[in-house]
Protein backbone atom coordinates (compact mmCIF):
# COMPACT_ATOMS: atom_id res chain seq x y z
CA UNK A 1 0.00 0.00 0.00
CA UNK A 2 0.95 3.55 -0.99
CA UNK A 3 1.29 6.16 2.00
CA UNK A 4 1.00 10.02 1.39
CA UNK A 5 2.33 10.42 4.97
CA UNK A 6 4.40 7.97 6.71
CA UNK A 7 5.91 8.52 9.96
CA UNK A 8 8.45 6.61 11.93
CA UNK A 9 9.19 7.06 15.34
CA UNK A 10 8.71 10.82 15.36
CA UNK A 11 9.87 12.08 19.07
CA UNK A 12 9.32 15.82 19.78
CA UNK A 13 10.44 17.25 23.21
CA UNK A 14 10.21 20.92 24.36
CA UNK A 15 12.91 20.77 27.06
CA UNK A 16 12.33 17.68 29.14
CA UNK A 17 8.97 17.42 28.21
CA UNK A 18 8.00 14.84 25.45
CA UNK A 19 5.32 16.27 23.27
CA UNK A 20 4.94 13.26 20.87
CA UNK A 21 7.24 9.56 21.70
CA UNK A 22 7.80 7.54 19.16
CA UNK A 23 4.97 7.92 16.77
CA UNK A 24 4.71 6.46 13.40
CA UNK A 25 1.45 6.84 11.55
CA UNK A 26 0.37 5.67 7.92
CA UNK A 27 -1.80 7.60 6.04
CA UNK A 28 -2.66 5.81 2.91
CA UNK A 29 -2.52 7.96 -0.44
CA UNK A 30 -6.68 8.33 -1.14
CA UNK A 31 -7.76 8.38 2.11
CA UNK A 32 -9.44 10.72 4.65
CA UNK A 33 -7.39 9.85 7.72
CA UNK A 34 -9.43 11.00 11.01
CA UNK A 35 -6.53 11.91 13.84
CA UNK A 36 -8.00 11.32 17.15
CA UNK A 37 -7.05 12.50 20.32
CA UNK A 38 -7.79 14.10 23.60
CA UNK A 39 -6.40 17.96 24.37
CA UNK A 40 -2.74 18.12 24.85
CA UNK A 41 -2.65 14.29 22.86
CA UNK A 42 0.01 15.49 20.32
CA UNK A 43 -2.27 15.71 17.28
CA UNK A 44 -1.33 19.63 16.67
CA UNK A 45 2.05 19.12 17.33
CA UNK A 46 2.26 16.12 15.13
CA UNK A 47 0.69 17.87 11.85
CA UNK A 48 3.05 21.05 12.45
CA UNK A 49 6.44 18.90 11.92
CA UNK A 50 4.37 17.49 8.91
CA UNK A 51 3.82 20.85 7.79
CA UNK A 52 7.23 22.29 8.18
CA UNK A 53 6.56 24.54 10.96
CA UNK A 54 8.15 22.48 13.56
CA UNK A 55 11.13 20.01 12.99
CA UNK A 56 11.17 16.54 15.12
CA UNK A 57 13.84 16.27 17.52
CA UNK A 58 14.31 12.56 16.16
CA UNK A 59 12.62 10.02 13.85
CA UNK A 60 12.05 10.85 10.18
CA UNK A 61 8.84 11.38 7.94
CA UNK A 62 7.67 11.15 4.05
CA UNK A 63 5.40 12.98 2.59
CA UNK A 64 3.90 11.04 -1.04
CA UNK A 65 7.27 8.84 -0.88
CA UNK A 66 9.73 11.70 -0.58
CA UNK A 67 11.97 11.77 2.67
CA UNK A 68 11.85 15.31 4.58
CA UNK A 69 15.29 15.79 3.88
CA UNK A 70 15.34 15.13 0.56
CA UNK A 71 15.91 18.48 -1.87
CA UNK A 72 12.92 17.38 -3.66
CA UNK A 73 10.30 17.55 -0.54
CA UNK A 74 10.16 21.62 -1.29
CA UNK A 75 8.29 20.39 -4.93
CA UNK A 76 6.39 17.73 -2.72
CA UNK A 77 5.27 20.77 -0.70
CA UNK A 78 4.21 22.86 -3.13
CA UNK A 79 0.88 20.42 -3.81
CA UNK A 80 -0.35 20.19 0.04
CA UNK A 81 -2.49 22.39 1.68
CA UNK A 82 -2.84 23.03 5.37
CA UNK A 83 -4.88 24.24 7.85
CA UNK A 84 -3.33 24.02 11.13
CA UNK A 85 -4.78 25.69 14.35
CA UNK A 86 -5.77 29.07 14.14
CA UNK A 87 -6.38 30.71 10.53
CA UNK A 88 -3.54 32.31 9.15
CA UNK A 89 -4.87 35.11 6.92
CA UNK A 90 -4.32 38.61 6.11
CA UNK A 91 -6.72 40.46 8.53
CA UNK A 92 -6.24 44.09 6.91
CA UNK A 93 -6.99 42.66 3.59
CA UNK A 94 -10.50 41.70 2.34
CA UNK A 95 -10.65 38.06 0.94
CA UNK A 96 -10.35 38.73 -2.26
CA UNK A 97 -7.05 40.63 -1.53
CA UNK A 98 -5.62 37.69 0.91
CA UNK A 99 -6.39 35.12 -1.88
CA UNK A 100 -4.53 37.29 -4.41
CA UNK A 101 -1.72 37.20 -2.44
CA UNK A 102 -1.64 33.68 -1.90
CA UNK A 103 -1.89 33.01 -5.83
CA UNK A 104 0.54 35.01 -6.21
CA UNK A 105 2.97 33.31 -3.87
CA UNK A 106 2.67 29.83 -5.41
CA UNK A 107 2.97 31.39 -9.35
CA UNK A 108 -0.39 30.75 -10.42
CA UNK A 109 -3.11 32.52 -12.09
CA UNK A 110 -6.01 33.50 -9.98
CA UNK A 111 -8.52 32.16 -12.48
CA UNK A 112 -10.40 30.31 -10.13
CA UNK A 113 -10.74 32.81 -7.50
CA UNK A 114 -14.07 33.49 -6.94
CA UNK A 115 -14.74 29.59 -7.80
CA UNK A 116 -13.28 28.97 -4.72
CA UNK A 117 -14.51 31.82 -2.55
CA UNK A 118 -17.91 30.03 -4.11
CA UNK A 119 -16.46 26.88 -2.98
CA UNK A 120 -16.16 27.47 0.49
CA UNK A 121 -18.95 29.80 1.07
CA UNK A 122 -17.78 33.01 1.22
CA UNK A 123 -18.90 34.23 -2.15
CA UNK A 124 -19.47 38.03 -2.01
CA UNK A 125 -17.81 39.59 1.72
CA UNK A 126 -16.84 42.88 -0.62
CA UNK A 127 -14.79 45.01 1.05
CA UNK A 128 -14.92 43.68 4.45
CA UNK A 129 -11.71 43.27 5.86
CA UNK A 130 -11.24 39.65 7.59
CA UNK A 131 -10.40 41.09 10.92
CA UNK A 132 -13.83 41.83 10.59
CA UNK A 133 -15.04 38.42 9.65
CA UNK A 134 -16.37 36.09 12.29
CA UNK A 135 -14.02 32.91 13.17
CA UNK A 136 -16.33 30.66 11.14
CA UNK A 137 -15.65 33.18 8.14
CA UNK A 138 -12.27 33.13 8.66
CA UNK A 139 -11.78 29.47 9.25
CA UNK A 140 -13.52 28.94 5.66
CA UNK A 141 -10.96 31.58 3.93
CA UNK A 142 -8.30 29.43 5.69
CA UNK A 143 -9.62 26.46 3.71
CA UNK A 144 -9.67 28.73 0.40
CA UNK A 145 -5.93 29.09 0.68
CA UNK A 146 -5.00 25.27 1.20
CA UNK A 147 -7.30 24.63 -1.67
CA UNK A 148 -5.87 27.30 -4.23
CA UNK A 149 -2.58 24.98 -5.38
CA UNK A 150 -4.67 22.00 -6.47
CA UNK A 151 -3.05 19.92 -3.47
CA UNK A 152 -2.71 16.32 -3.24
CA UNK A 153 -2.58 16.31 0.40
CA UNK A 154 -4.64 18.42 2.56
CA UNK A 155 -3.83 18.58 6.51
CA UNK A 156 -6.80 20.12 7.85
CA UNK A 157 -6.31 20.83 12.06
CA UNK A 158 -9.80 20.73 13.44
CA UNK A 159 -11.36 22.85 10.39
CA UNK A 160 -14.74 22.89 11.58
CA UNK A 161 -14.23 24.66 14.69
CA UNK A 162 -16.52 28.08 14.93
CA UNK A 163 -19.00 27.09 11.98
CA UNK A 164 -22.43 26.39 12.16
CA UNK A 165 -24.52 23.45 11.37
CA UNK A 166 -24.68 24.66 7.68
CA UNK A 167 -20.87 25.27 7.58
CA UNK A 168 -20.00 21.84 9.20
CA UNK A 169 -22.12 20.02 6.45
CA UNK A 170 -20.67 22.54 3.90
CA UNK A 171 -17.20 21.52 4.65
CA UNK A 172 -17.80 18.14 5.01
CA UNK A 173 -19.77 17.68 1.83
CA UNK A 174 -16.66 19.80 0.40
CA UNK A 175 -13.93 17.42 1.62
CA UNK A 176 -15.95 14.34 0.42
CA UNK A 177 -16.55 15.73 -2.63
CA UNK A 178 -12.32 16.43 -3.16
CA UNK A 179 -11.73 12.91 -1.92
CA UNK A 180 -14.07 10.99 -3.98
CA UNK A 181 -13.95 12.87 -6.90
CA UNK A 182 -10.31 14.25 -7.13
CA UNK A 183 -8.39 11.43 -4.49
CA UNK A 184 -7.48 13.96 -2.43
CA UNK A 185 -5.90 12.74 0.45
CA UNK A 186 -6.65 14.42 3.85
CA UNK A 187 -5.57 13.95 7.83
CA UNK A 188 -8.36 15.79 9.58
CA UNK A 189 -8.67 15.86 13.68
CA UNK A 190 -11.34 17.15 14.83
CA UNK A 191 -12.88 16.87 18.63
CA UNK A 192 -16.87 16.51 16.60
CA UNK A 193 -16.04 12.75 16.70
CA UNK A 194 -19.48 12.13 15.12
CA UNK A 195 -18.22 14.03 11.98
CA UNK A 196 -14.94 12.70 11.85
CA UNK A 197 -16.97 9.00 11.99
CA UNK A 198 -18.92 10.39 8.92
CA UNK A 199 -16.04 11.13 6.66
CA UNK A 200 -12.72 9.13 7.68
CA UNK A 201 -12.20 6.00 5.79
CA UNK A 202 -9.04 5.53 7.94
CA UNK A 203 -8.21 6.76 11.96
CA UNK A 204 -5.30 7.14 13.85
CA UNK A 205 -5.51 7.08 18.23
CA UNK A 206 -3.36 9.40 19.96
CA UNK A 207 -3.12 9.39 23.65
CA UNK A 208 0.24 10.79 25.67
CA UNK A 209 1.88 11.87 22.61
CA UNK A 210 2.04 7.89 21.61
CA UNK A 211 -0.06 6.31 18.53
CA UNK A 212 -2.29 3.80 20.39
CA UNK A 213 -3.57 2.38 17.35
CA UNK A 214 -4.74 2.74 13.45
CA UNK A 215 -7.05 1.02 11.75
CA UNK A 216 -9.39 1.74 8.68
CA UNK A 217 -13.06 2.28 9.12
CA UNK A 218 -14.34 -1.43 8.16
CA UNK A 219 -11.66 -3.11 11.43
CA UNK A 220 -13.52 -0.38 13.59
CA UNK A 221 -16.99 -1.22 12.45
CA UNK A 222 -16.33 -4.77 13.06
CA UNK A 223 -14.58 -3.77 16.67
CA UNK A 224 -17.02 -1.64 17.70
CA UNK A 225 -19.34 -3.50 19.92
CA UNK A 226 -22.99 -4.75 19.20
CA UNK A 227 -25.37 -4.80 22.00
CA UNK A 228 -28.99 -4.86 23.24
CA UNK A 229 -30.53 -2.29 25.40
CA UNK A 230 -33.82 -3.57 27.38
CA UNK A 231 -35.93 -1.64 29.70
CA UNK A 232 -37.41 -4.25 32.23
CA UNK A 233 -39.72 -4.35 35.55
CA UNK A 234 -37.07 -5.99 37.42
CA UNK A 235 -33.27 -6.09 36.53
CA UNK A 236 -32.88 -8.75 39.56
CA UNK A 237 -34.91 -10.88 37.51
CA UNK A 238 -33.54 -10.19 34.11
CA UNK A 239 -30.22 -11.15 35.60
CA UNK A 240 -31.62 -14.77 37.43
CA UNK A 241 -32.24 -15.43 32.96
CA UNK A 242 -29.60 -14.02 31.53
CA UNK A 243 -27.18 -15.45 34.00
CA UNK A 244 -28.87 -18.95 33.19
CA UNK A 245 -28.77 -18.88 29.85
CA UNK A 246 -24.66 -17.76 30.40
CA UNK A 247 -24.86 -14.45 28.50
CA UNK A 248 -22.64 -11.57 28.77
CA UNK A 249 -24.52 -8.94 30.06
CA UNK A 250 -24.46 -5.49 32.50
CA UNK A 251 -26.83 -3.93 34.79
CA UNK A 252 -26.89 -0.20 34.23
CA UNK A 253 -29.87 0.62 36.82
CA UNK A 254 -33.08 -0.91 38.81
CA UNK A 255 -34.89 -0.74 35.09
CA UNK A 256 -32.15 -0.93 32.22
CA UNK A 257 -29.65 -3.55 30.99
CA UNK A 258 -27.65 -4.21 27.82
CA UNK A 259 -26.41 -7.18 26.74
CA UNK A 260 -23.36 -7.86 24.46
CA UNK A 261 -23.37 -11.83 23.24
CA UNK A 262 -25.01 -12.65 20.33
CA UNK A 263 -28.78 -14.09 21.34
CA UNK A 264 -32.14 -15.34 19.48
CA UNK A 265 -35.11 -12.70 20.99
CA UNK A 266 -37.83 -15.38 21.13
CA UNK A 267 -35.71 -17.80 23.41
CA UNK A 268 -34.51 -14.35 25.87
CA UNK A 269 -38.22 -13.30 25.60
CA UNK A 270 -39.95 -17.39 26.69
CA UNK A 271 -36.89 -16.74 29.28
CA UNK A 272 -37.64 -13.91 31.05
CA UNK A 273 -41.28 -14.72 30.94
CA UNK A 274 -40.76 -17.58 32.76
CA UNK A 275 -39.26 -15.53 35.86
CA UNK A 276 -42.38 -13.13 35.80
CA UNK A 277 -39.76 -10.20 34.01
CA UNK A 278 -41.60 -7.87 31.79
CA UNK A 279 -39.97 -6.89 28.67
CA UNK A 280 -40.81 -2.60 28.38
CA UNK A 281 -38.47 -1.91 25.25
CA UNK A 282 -35.44 -3.53 23.59
CA UNK A 283 -33.61 -1.85 20.78
CA UNK A 284 -30.24 -2.59 19.22
CA UNK A 285 -27.41 -0.28 19.78
CA UNK A 286 -23.68 -0.77 18.22
CA UNK A 287 -20.62 1.77 19.89
CA UNK A 288 -20.10 4.60 17.73
CA UNK A 289 -16.64 6.31 17.46
CA UNK A 290 -16.84 8.53 20.47
CA UNK A 291 -17.79 4.94 22.56
CA UNK A 292 -14.56 3.50 20.95
CA UNK A 293 -12.66 6.11 21.69
CA UNK A 294 -13.43 6.18 25.45
CA UNK A 295 -12.75 2.76 25.64
CA UNK A 296 -9.39 2.83 24.18
CA UNK A 297 -8.28 5.66 25.76
CA UNK A 298 -9.97 5.42 29.16
CA UNK A 299 -11.18 7.80 31.76
CA UNK A 300 -14.80 9.71 31.59
CA UNK A 301 -13.12 13.30 29.69
CA UNK A 302 -14.37 14.28 26.31
CA UNK A 303 -11.59 14.46 23.35
CA UNK B 1 11.69 32.73 -4.76
CA UNK B 2 10.50 35.26 -7.32
CA UNK B 3 6.82 34.71 -6.49
CA UNK B 4 7.36 34.82 -2.91
CA UNK B 5 8.91 38.32 -3.37
CA UNK B 6 6.15 39.45 -5.28
CA UNK B 7 3.57 37.88 -2.23
CA UNK B 8 5.90 40.72 -0.26
CA UNK B 9 6.00 43.49 -2.69
CA UNK B 10 2.21 43.05 -2.59
CA UNK B 11 1.56 43.12 1.23
CA UNK B 12 3.89 46.22 1.02
CA UNK B 13 2.32 47.66 -1.35
CA UNK B 14 -1.19 47.64 0.97
CA UNK B 15 1.33 48.35 4.22
CA UNK B 16 -0.48 51.52 5.89
CA UNK B 17 2.67 52.15 8.15
CA UNK B 18 4.96 52.32 4.39
CA UNK B 19 2.44 54.95 3.73
CA UNK B 20 3.03 56.97 7.07
CA UNK B 21 6.74 56.60 7.11
CA UNK B 22 6.94 58.28 3.82
CA UNK B 23 4.66 60.86 4.46
CA UNK B 24 6.83 61.57 7.89
CA UNK B 25 10.09 61.84 5.90
CA UNK B 26 8.57 64.07 3.55
CA UNK B 27 6.99 66.27 5.78
CA UNK B 28 10.10 66.38 8.38
CA UNK B 29 12.45 68.63 5.84
CA UNK B 30 9.53 70.47 4.21
CA UNK B 31 8.44 71.78 7.82
CA UNK B 32 12.55 72.63 8.47
CA UNK B 33 13.31 74.10 5.00
CA UNK B 34 10.18 76.30 5.29
CA UNK B 35 11.30 77.31 9.03
CA UNK B 36 14.47 78.74 7.83
CA UNK B 37 12.86 80.03 4.89
CA UNK B 38 10.84 82.36 7.21
CA UNK B 39 13.77 83.22 9.73
CA UNK B 40 16.13 84.13 6.64
CA UNK B 41 13.71 86.52 5.83
CA UNK B 42 13.02 87.56 9.04
CA UNK B 43 16.55 88.35 8.75
CA UNK B 44 16.97 86.74 11.85
CA UNK B 45 18.88 83.59 10.16
CA UNK B 46 21.55 85.55 8.08
CA UNK B 47 23.29 82.32 6.86
CA UNK B 48 21.76 80.75 3.75
CA UNK B 49 21.68 76.98 3.88
CA UNK B 50 21.61 75.51 0.68
CA UNK B 51 20.49 72.33 -0.76
CA UNK B 52 23.82 70.79 -0.83
CA UNK B 53 23.41 71.88 2.92
CA UNK B 54 20.57 69.44 3.46
CA UNK B 55 21.48 66.15 1.21
CA UNK B 56 21.57 64.09 3.91
CA UNK B 57 19.39 66.05 6.74
CA UNK B 58 17.05 62.86 6.90
CA UNK B 59 19.67 60.51 6.80
CA UNK B 60 19.84 60.10 10.34
CA UNK B 61 16.21 59.56 11.48
CA UNK B 62 16.57 56.75 8.77
CA UNK B 63 17.68 53.80 11.04
CA UNK B 64 14.30 54.54 13.31
CA UNK B 65 11.97 54.65 10.49
CA UNK B 66 13.66 51.63 8.96
CA UNK B 67 13.23 49.51 12.39
CA UNK B 68 9.28 50.67 12.16
CA UNK B 69 9.00 50.36 8.89
CA UNK B 70 10.68 47.20 8.07
CA UNK B 71 10.74 45.95 11.24
CA UNK B 72 7.24 45.80 12.12
CA UNK B 73 6.38 44.96 8.47
CA UNK B 74 8.25 41.48 9.00
CA UNK B 75 6.98 41.22 12.35
CA UNK B 76 3.29 41.47 11.33
CA UNK B 77 3.76 37.90 9.17
CA UNK B 78 4.72 36.28 12.54
CA UNK B 79 1.90 37.83 14.48
CA UNK B 80 -0.77 37.10 11.99
CA UNK B 81 0.87 33.85 11.75
CA UNK B 82 1.17 34.23 7.60
CA UNK B 83 4.51 33.03 7.91
CA UNK B 84 3.15 29.42 8.12
CA UNK B 85 1.55 29.55 4.75
CA UNK B 86 4.76 30.03 2.86
CA UNK B 87 6.82 27.30 4.91
CA UNK B 88 3.59 25.19 4.03
CA UNK B 89 3.78 25.19 0.46
CA UNK B 90 7.57 24.57 0.34
CA UNK B 91 9.32 27.70 0.56
CA UNK B 92 12.48 27.09 2.94
CA UNK B 93 13.08 28.82 5.68
CA UNK B 94 16.43 30.04 3.92
CA UNK B 95 14.71 31.59 1.08
CA UNK B 96 11.88 33.36 3.34
CA UNK B 97 14.52 35.20 5.59
CA UNK B 98 15.93 36.23 2.18
CA UNK B 99 12.61 37.85 0.65
CA UNK B 100 12.19 39.40 4.06
CA UNK B 101 15.72 41.15 3.74
CA UNK B 102 15.59 42.19 0.17
CA UNK B 103 11.61 44.03 1.24
CA UNK B 104 13.44 45.28 4.07
CA UNK B 105 16.27 46.99 2.39
CA UNK B 106 14.02 48.04 -0.49
CA UNK B 107 12.05 49.79 1.82
CA UNK B 108 15.53 51.34 3.51
CA UNK B 109 17.10 52.77 0.21
CA UNK B 110 13.53 53.89 -1.28
CA UNK B 111 12.85 56.03 2.04
CA UNK B 112 16.96 57.27 1.22
CA UNK B 113 16.35 58.08 -1.98
CA UNK B 114 12.65 59.21 -1.86
CA UNK B 115 14.24 61.74 1.57
CA UNK B 116 17.45 63.21 -0.36
CA UNK B 117 15.38 63.74 -3.47
CA UNK B 118 12.56 65.97 -0.86
CA UNK B 119 15.39 67.72 1.05
CA UNK B 120 17.37 68.48 -2.19
CA UNK B 121 14.27 69.69 -4.11
CA UNK B 122 12.12 71.84 -1.09
CA UNK B 123 15.70 73.09 -0.24
CA UNK B 124 16.65 74.38 -4.08
CA UNK B 125 13.07 76.02 -4.46
CA UNK B 126 12.56 77.35 -0.96
CA UNK B 127 16.36 78.23 0.38
CA UNK B 128 19.60 78.09 -2.57
CA UNK B 129 20.22 75.00 -5.10
CA UNK B 130 23.94 74.95 -3.88
CA UNK B 131 26.56 72.41 -5.32
CA UNK B 132 25.17 69.35 -5.32
CA UNK B 133 26.90 67.61 -7.38
CA UNK B 134 30.37 67.26 -6.65
CA UNK B 135 32.31 64.19 -6.16
CA UNK B 136 32.25 64.06 -2.65
CA UNK B 137 28.30 64.20 -2.62
CA UNK B 138 28.75 61.31 -4.99
CA UNK B 139 31.19 59.27 -3.03
CA UNK B 140 29.14 59.49 0.21
CA UNK B 141 25.53 59.03 -1.48
CA UNK B 142 27.36 55.76 -2.48
CA UNK B 143 28.53 54.48 0.85
CA UNK B 144 25.20 55.58 2.01
CA UNK B 145 23.47 52.45 0.38
CA UNK B 146 25.78 49.80 2.36
CA UNK B 147 25.55 51.72 5.48
CA UNK B 148 21.79 51.45 5.46
CA UNK B 149 21.93 47.67 4.37
CA UNK B 150 23.99 46.99 7.79
CA UNK B 151 21.08 48.38 9.73
CA UNK B 152 18.41 47.00 7.44
CA UNK B 153 20.11 43.80 8.40
CA UNK B 154 20.01 44.33 11.90
CA UNK B 155 16.72 45.07 12.26
CA UNK B 156 15.80 42.02 10.24
CA UNK B 157 17.99 39.87 12.19
CA UNK B 158 16.03 41.17 15.01
CA UNK B 159 12.90 40.98 14.02
CA UNK B 160 13.03 37.39 12.62
CA UNK B 161 14.99 36.08 16.07
CA UNK B 162 12.27 37.68 18.31
CA UNK B 163 9.52 38.37 16.49
CA UNK B 164 7.95 40.97 18.74
CA UNK B 165 7.61 45.19 18.32
CA UNK B 166 9.97 45.28 21.16
CA UNK B 167 12.62 43.98 19.54
CA UNK B 168 11.91 46.49 16.27
CA UNK B 169 11.92 48.83 18.19
CA UNK B 170 15.28 47.52 20.31
CA UNK B 171 17.28 47.15 17.01
CA UNK B 172 17.23 50.93 16.85
CA UNK B 173 18.12 51.46 20.32
CA UNK B 174 21.11 48.83 20.51
CA UNK B 175 23.16 51.53 18.03
CA UNK B 176 22.28 53.99 20.68
CA UNK B 177 23.69 51.63 23.62
CA UNK B 178 26.86 51.30 21.42
CA UNK B 179 27.60 54.46 20.77
CA UNK B 180 27.57 55.26 24.96
CA UNK B 181 29.73 52.63 25.61
CA UNK B 182 32.51 52.80 22.39
CA UNK B 183 34.53 55.76 23.62
CA UNK B 184 35.00 53.68 26.85
CA UNK B 185 35.77 50.64 25.30
CA UNK B 186 38.38 52.48 22.65
CA UNK B 187 40.40 54.30 25.87
CA UNK B 188 40.04 50.59 27.48
CA UNK B 189 41.71 49.07 24.98
CA UNK B 190 44.24 51.66 24.01
CA UNK B 191 45.24 50.35 21.00
CA UNK B 192 45.21 52.26 17.58
CA UNK B 193 43.90 49.65 15.48
CA UNK B 194 41.06 49.13 17.46
CA UNK B 195 40.65 52.71 17.52
CA UNK B 196 40.68 52.94 13.63
CA UNK B 197 38.45 50.11 13.08
CA UNK B 198 35.60 50.88 16.04
CA UNK B 199 35.65 54.87 14.24
CA UNK B 200 34.79 53.08 10.64
CA UNK B 201 32.63 49.69 11.71
CA UNK B 202 30.26 50.79 14.59
CA UNK B 203 27.33 51.46 12.03
CA UNK B 204 25.85 54.59 14.70
CA UNK B 205 29.77 56.20 13.35
CA UNK B 206 29.45 55.45 9.38
CA UNK B 207 25.98 56.72 10.23
CA UNK B 208 27.65 60.17 11.09
CA UNK B 209 30.80 60.05 8.63
CA UNK B 210 27.84 59.66 6.09
CA UNK B 211 25.62 62.71 7.49
CA UNK B 212 28.15 65.38 8.42
CA UNK B 213 30.11 64.06 4.86
CA UNK B 214 33.54 64.29 6.95
CA UNK B 215 35.82 61.44 8.64
CA UNK B 216 39.46 62.12 9.85
CA UNK B 217 41.35 59.28 11.19
CA UNK B 218 40.51 59.67 15.50
CA UNK B 219 44.67 58.02 16.11
CA UNK B 220 45.80 61.35 13.74
CA UNK B 221 42.98 63.84 14.98
CA UNK B 222 42.19 64.59 18.86
CA UNK B 223 40.56 60.85 19.39
CA UNK B 224 37.57 59.13 18.86
CA UNK B 225 35.33 62.03 20.01
CA UNK B 226 36.65 63.93 17.61
CA UNK B 227 36.71 62.16 14.21
CA UNK B 228 34.53 64.83 12.53
CA UNK B 229 36.06 68.30 13.62
CA UNK B 230 39.06 68.86 11.66
CA UNK B 231 37.53 68.53 8.30
CA UNK B 232 35.15 69.93 6.56
CA UNK B 233 32.82 67.54 3.05
CA UNK B 234 35.52 65.51 1.97
CA UNK B 235 36.34 61.76 1.15
CA UNK B 236 38.10 60.09 4.10
CA UNK B 237 41.61 60.04 3.06
CA UNK B 238 43.63 56.19 2.42
CA UNK B 239 42.10 53.44 2.92
CA UNK B 240 38.86 54.82 4.92
CA UNK B 241 37.34 55.35 1.80
CA UNK B 242 36.55 51.51 0.49
CA UNK B 243 36.77 50.08 4.30
CA UNK B 244 33.49 52.38 5.73
CA UNK B 245 31.29 50.81 3.24
CA UNK B 246 33.55 47.06 3.14
CA UNK B 247 32.81 47.03 6.81
CA UNK B 248 29.08 47.64 6.53
CA UNK B 249 28.81 45.50 3.89
CA UNK B 250 30.49 43.06 6.02
CA UNK B 251 28.35 43.41 9.43
CA UNK B 252 25.10 43.29 6.83
CA UNK B 253 26.63 39.55 6.01
CA UNK B 254 27.43 38.27 9.05
CA UNK B 255 24.05 39.42 11.10
CA UNK B 256 22.30 37.96 7.84
CA UNK B 257 24.09 34.43 8.53
CA UNK B 258 23.48 34.66 12.18
CA UNK B 259 19.55 35.56 11.52
CA UNK B 260 19.48 32.72 9.08
CA UNK B 261 21.03 30.16 10.73
CA UNK B 262 18.75 31.23 13.91
CA UNK B 263 15.60 30.61 11.93
CA UNK B 264 16.34 27.96 10.62
CA UNK B 265 16.30 26.04 13.72
CA UNK B 266 13.65 27.68 15.39
CA UNK B 267 10.19 26.17 15.29
CA UNK B 268 7.74 28.57 13.80
CA UNK B 269 4.46 28.80 15.99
Amino acid sequence: MEYMIQTNGITKRYGKHKVLDNVSMHVPKGSIYGFVGKNGAGKTTLMRIISALNAPTSGTYSLNLTDYKNTKINEVRRKIGAVVETPSIYLDMTAKQNLLLQYKMHGIKPDGLQDLLNLVGLPDTGKKKAKNFSLGMRQRLSIAFSLISDPELLILDEPINGLDPEGIKDVRDLLYKLNTEKGITILISSHILDELSKLATHYGFIDGGRMIKEMSAEELENSCRHSIKLTVNNTALLSEALDAMKLDYSVKSETEAEIYSQINVTPLVLALNEKGCEVITMTQNTDNLEDYFMELIGGGENA
Amino acid sequence: MLNLLQESFGRLYRYKTFRVCLIIITAIPLFFNGLEKMLMESNDFPDVSTADDYLFNMYGMLPLIIAIAAGLFIIKDFKENTVRNKLICGYTRTQVYIVNWITAVFIAVFYHLFSTLVCTVSASILLEPGDLFTKVNAYYELISIPTLISYTSITVMMAMIFRTTASAIFSYFIHAVIIMFEPLIVHKVDNDSFTRFSSMFVPENQLYIISSRCYSDPTKSGGILDMFDDVKYAIPEGNAAYLIPLYALLLAAVVTVIGIIHFNKKDVK
